[in-house]
């Protein structure tokens, strides 16, 4: 604060929402009670050369005047976090927990983070939090001595949230709590012994699966069955998928994100939008998908730009965003399903002669998706219409209880012996597990041969699938 | 010498006046000969047959037609030889196009006759051309010689005698493979549509391996659906199959078919073009092709074809060519077997039926027995080892497949079993057989590893010994 004309500029390659917070602070001050001091005001964001945006300063700012007008004291450093408005309440902002994390990170003890964004807040370790409501309740935390009561009041949340009822299908998991929807039982599909075969092995090791079919077979609803299918994450990966929930600003975050991540975005998404980026560097549909299943219905449809992004993360587990003066890498360890028809019209090989396009048609609908993408997917699976009258007599379909138990098994059975899902088991880890049953890697290799006589990379994905 | 362009020593060789030659080396010197001319465009067969009858043999005709007096010299002889009827070594080409005049005109008339004889259009543009391919003319046969294709010209007694009766008969064939598969004893022609029902495949099969089993050849145009089924289960029976192609032989149409194309000529069968090489195939020249498909065999059978299948054009010239023909009635509704329950409809009496394959093979009269060697069944062949070429196929299929289930487990034997009567999905069998789910699944990959099934599209079908027509009583 200087003398002179009062005036107040904020300066450190701030944008327009934190340009605007000199008139959320100066309402917020006024409403407040306290006064805001007719002097000329800068406030520096530091460092100089990198772009600020958002509102979480507000209340950084504001306590900031507060201060140095000598109308607040602070008892040490605290770190202050939280969006004011003009009233001078103190308003949620995402991307909470991060933060928190990362103050904590950095050896900061004390943070105020606004009473919305309580529940979150806590579930960074080696910090308090404190909350607050307003402006004044903030600066009240201030004054409070170290060795005091460091908590205002007891939080009023309630933990188990019903927030789940308001979101839609394509964000199950994506906020936390209980409740969020399984999707289809597994009993209610009918035959495609194949189908469920494979898709039991795919969530088992965590491996990429396409369904090719004519439309009607199932595809879209065998998919919709994986969710319940999956165990819950467990405590390291739902400390990564709260932080992605925190980060996208969906909805305020209760506890830690327990459910599996099932995205469906539509083919008609846009790149930023499945791999991330955008001017506010927000994650995609590869990063909320991260430890769950991304499931793009209609393949072909997509943009082929965008297909051709998710080579990385299938490959690596994570991708790299990078726009003007910023780069970061977001988790994107998700597993791959996907739906389409086997040509144009769909029909090819029903059986009826339905289908009339002519061979170079199919192989070009087949070649929209690229040979290094296909590449990375491990399981392509037929699924031929089921008749349903063929299916009035027969015995029921097995349920998703005992097909998830079988999964459960599968996958800590995979965690013990080689530490990670048979997806992402090395070339070495394949061939010392690939010793001890020589006669069947003997018959897979005869299969290959004939299939793809001029070889290929396929060995080590082929390898993989006997290890159940 | 006589100002020819050294384009490549083919070139010089076809046109030199080089010393008397063995036989054999001035046959394919004609050979090489004829395909250059045939290969300008615009001169069909009449006027090539002129061009033969004008000058005596075609490397006369390259000859002068060299240098800048060449065109000239091609009209004069053109106009000349018109007044000297039937007096050439070419008769039979000659003849052939001849023929398709009234009959009246022909001989009865003095040396005037040619000019009331059909014309061949010749003019000065054509004339320029045939020269430009006497002088360039290396690469044409540098073509063929890259593709390791045989030619067969109408003057050959290698050529197909069936196909020689047909009106017109292509001056030309270029073989791949076997030239003999063509001049075979009895040969049958089995087509269908692209878009064939899983039955339809089915029975493509029956048939190929049925008819390939008495000893006869089967002559198909490689194109997907009826024609792939029927070549692939003759290759599997062991037995000669001829492809022909709508198009020349580096443009092999469809792709998918290039590994059955060298599956056809390994086991003793042929690729025949009538177009040179590199002629794509176009919607005009599949018409052209079928002609040949009915040329060169005695029956045409169309196993599947909607209304408006070109395989009924290859049925309707079997009827014109005087062969033949035998459609198979298929569902009453089903539109794949449409076009054939029409054209029985507009063809009583011409058209057959076919009412089962025991019966299909009596009316094409290739149950005679003579090729029924008696003797043990060939199970080696069954399981898909090779055969060698030639050796009559087994007499007892029922013994070679039975003995191949034999060699299966209890649960592959109840599934080929189930799958034998027809194509049909993993759920299908499993609910079919009362099997489980797992067993089910491992039994059919060891299945598709042992050539006795194929799967396409999530469809298992049977193949191999599996497929093919298992004898009497059977559907």
């Amino acid at each position: 604060m200087a003398p002179g004309l009062p005036g107040f500029s904020i300066v450190g390659l701030a944008d327009t929402a934190l340009q605007e917070a000199r008139e959320r602070v100066r309402g917020a001050i006024r409403n407040s009670g306290y006064e805001y001091p007719p002097r000329r005001i800068t406030v520096n964001l530091a460092p100089a050369d990198l772009r600020k945006s958002g509102a979480s300063l507000d209340l950084a700012i504001a306590l900031g005047i507060l201060v140095g007008s000598e109308q607040v004291r602070a008892n040490g450093p605290w770190a202050v976090l939280g969006e004011l408005s003009l009233g001078g309440e103190l308003r949620p902002v995402p991307g909470l927990l991060p933060m928190v994390v990362a103050l904590s990170r950095r050896r900061v003890r004390r943070v105020v983070v606004p009473l919305e964004g309580m529940a979150e807040a806590r579930l960074a370790d080696s910090i308090d939090v404190s909350a607050a409501a307003t402006l004044a309740e903030a600066a009240t935390l201030l004054r409070e001595s170290r060795r005091g009561r460091t908590r205002s009041r007891p939080p009023r949340v309630e933990l188990a949230s019903n927030v789940a009822a308001e979101s839609g299908p394509d964000e199950v998991g994506l906020v936390g709590g209980v409740g969020t929807d399984p999707g289809p039982d597994l009993a209610e599909i009918r035959g495609q012994l194949e189908a469920r075969h494979a898709l039991e092995l795919a969530l088992a090791g965590s491996h990429s699966m396409v369904m090719i079919g004519p439309p009607g077979s199932g595809k879209t609803l065998l998919a919709r069955t994986a969710p319940g299918l999956l165990p819950p994450l467990d405590d390291d990966e739902a400390r990564v998928a709260t932080v992605i929930a925190s980060v996208s600003g969906r909805g305020p975050v209760t506890g830690l994100v327990r459910t599996r991540p099932f995205r469906s975005p539509h083919h008609t998404i846009s790149y930023a939008a499945m791999v991330g980026g955008g001017p506010r560097m927000s994650p995609g549909e590869v990063t909320f998908a991260n430890d769950g299943i991304l499931f793009l219905d209609e393949l072909p449809e997509f943009d082929r730009a965008t297909l051709e992004a998710l080579r990385q993360p299938l490959e690596d587990g994570r991708v790299a965003i990078s726009r003007v003066g910023r780069a970061a890498v977001f988790p994107s360890r998700f597993q791959l399903i996907a739906a389409m028809n086997p040509c144009p019209c769909g029909h090819a090989g029903e059986g009826d002669g339905r289908c009339h396009c002519q061979p170079g048609v199919v192989a070009r609908y087949a070649g929209r998706i690229s040979g290094p993408l296909r590449d990375r997917i491990d399981l392509w699976v037929h699924m031929p219409r089921v008749d349903p009258a063929e299916y009035v007599k027969s015995a029921a379909s097995e349920g998703s209880a005992l097909v998830a138990a079988r999964i459960a098994a599968s996958r800590r059975r995979q965690m013990c012996r080689g530490g990670c899902p048979n997806s992402r088991l090395s070339g070495r880890a394949l061939r010392t597990g690939a010793r001890n049953s020589t006669g069947r890697i003997g018959r897979l290799e005869r299969a290959r041969h004939r299939e793809a006589p001029a070889g290929g990379p396929d060995g080590r994905r082929s390898r993989r699938f006997r290890r159940r | 010498m006589l100002g020819v362009q050294s384009h490549g020593p083919i070139a010089l060789r076809c046109v030199a006046e080089n010393a008397p030659a063995p036989a054999d080396v001035t046959a394919e010197l004609e050979r090489e000969a004829w395909v250059v001319l045939l290969s300008v465009s615009g001169l069909g067969p009449v006027s090539f047959g002129a061009l033969l009858a004008a000058f005596g043999s075609a490397r006369a005709v390259l000859r002068a037609a060299t240098g800048p007096t060449g065109p000239t010299r091609l009209l004069e002889a053109l106009a000349n030889a018109a007044s000297e009827p039937d007096d050439c070594a070419s008769g039979v080409l000659f003849d052939a196009c001849v023929r398709t005049e009234d009959a009246g005109a022909a001989a009865t008339q003095g040396p005037n006759a040619g000019a009331s004889r059909r014309r061949p259009a010749i003019g000065n543009d054509l004339a320029t051309r045939i020269c430009d391919a006497a002088s360039n003319g290396g690469r044409a046969v540098e073509e063929v010689r890259a593709l390791g294709l045989t030619v067969v010209t109408l003057e050959e007694p290698s050529y197909p005698d069936r196909l020689r009766r047909v009106e017109l008969p292509p001056p030309l064939l270029f073989v791949r493979g076997s030239v003999e598969a063509m001049r075979a004893k009895d040969a049958v022609a089995v087509v269908g549509t692209r878009c064939p029902t899983d039955k339809g495949r089915l029975i493509a099969g029956w048939i190929g391996s049925a008819v390939a089993r008495t000893g006869a050849a089967v002559v198909s145009g490689l194109a997907v659906g009826i024609d792939g089924a029927a070549h692939a289960s003759v290759v599997a029976e062991g037995g000669r199959t001829v492809a022909v192609l709508g198009g020349g032989h580096a443009r092999l149409f469809p792709k998918a078919h290039e590994r059955l194309a060298e599956a056809i000529v390994e086991s003793g069968g042929a690729i025949v073009s009538e177009f040179a090489p590199e002629t794509s195939p176009t919607r005009g020249t599949f018409p052209r092709r079928n002609r040949l498909v009915s040329g060169l065999s005695d029956a045409t059978i169309v196993v599947e074809a909607g209304r408006r299948s070109g395989a009924l054009i290859t049925a309707g010239w079997a009827l014109e060519q005087g062969r033949e023909c035998f459609l198979v009635p298929g569902a009453f509704d089903s539109p794949a077997s449409a076009g054939c329950h029409a054209f029985l409809r507009n063809f009583p009496g011409q058209a057959r039926v076919v009412s089962g394959i025991p019966e299909l093979i009596e009316d094409l009269g290739l149950d005679r027995g003579s090729h029924g060697a008696a003797g043990a069944p060939d199970t080696a062949a069954f399981a898909g080892a090779s055969r060698p070429k030639g050796s009559p196929p087994a007499s007892a299929p029922h013994a070679g497949r039975a003995a191949v289930l034999a060699s299966l487990g209890p649960v592959e034997r109840a599934l080929a079993e189930e799958l034998a009567r027809g194509p049909a999905t993993a759920d299908q069998l499993a609910l079919r057989t009362s099997l489980a789910a797992a067993a089910v699944l491992s039994a059919l990959t060891l299945l598709e590893l042992r050539g006795l099934a194929a799967s396409a599209y999530g469809r298992y079908s049977p193949s191999g010994s599996l497929g093919s027509w298992s004898g009497p009583g059977r559907d």
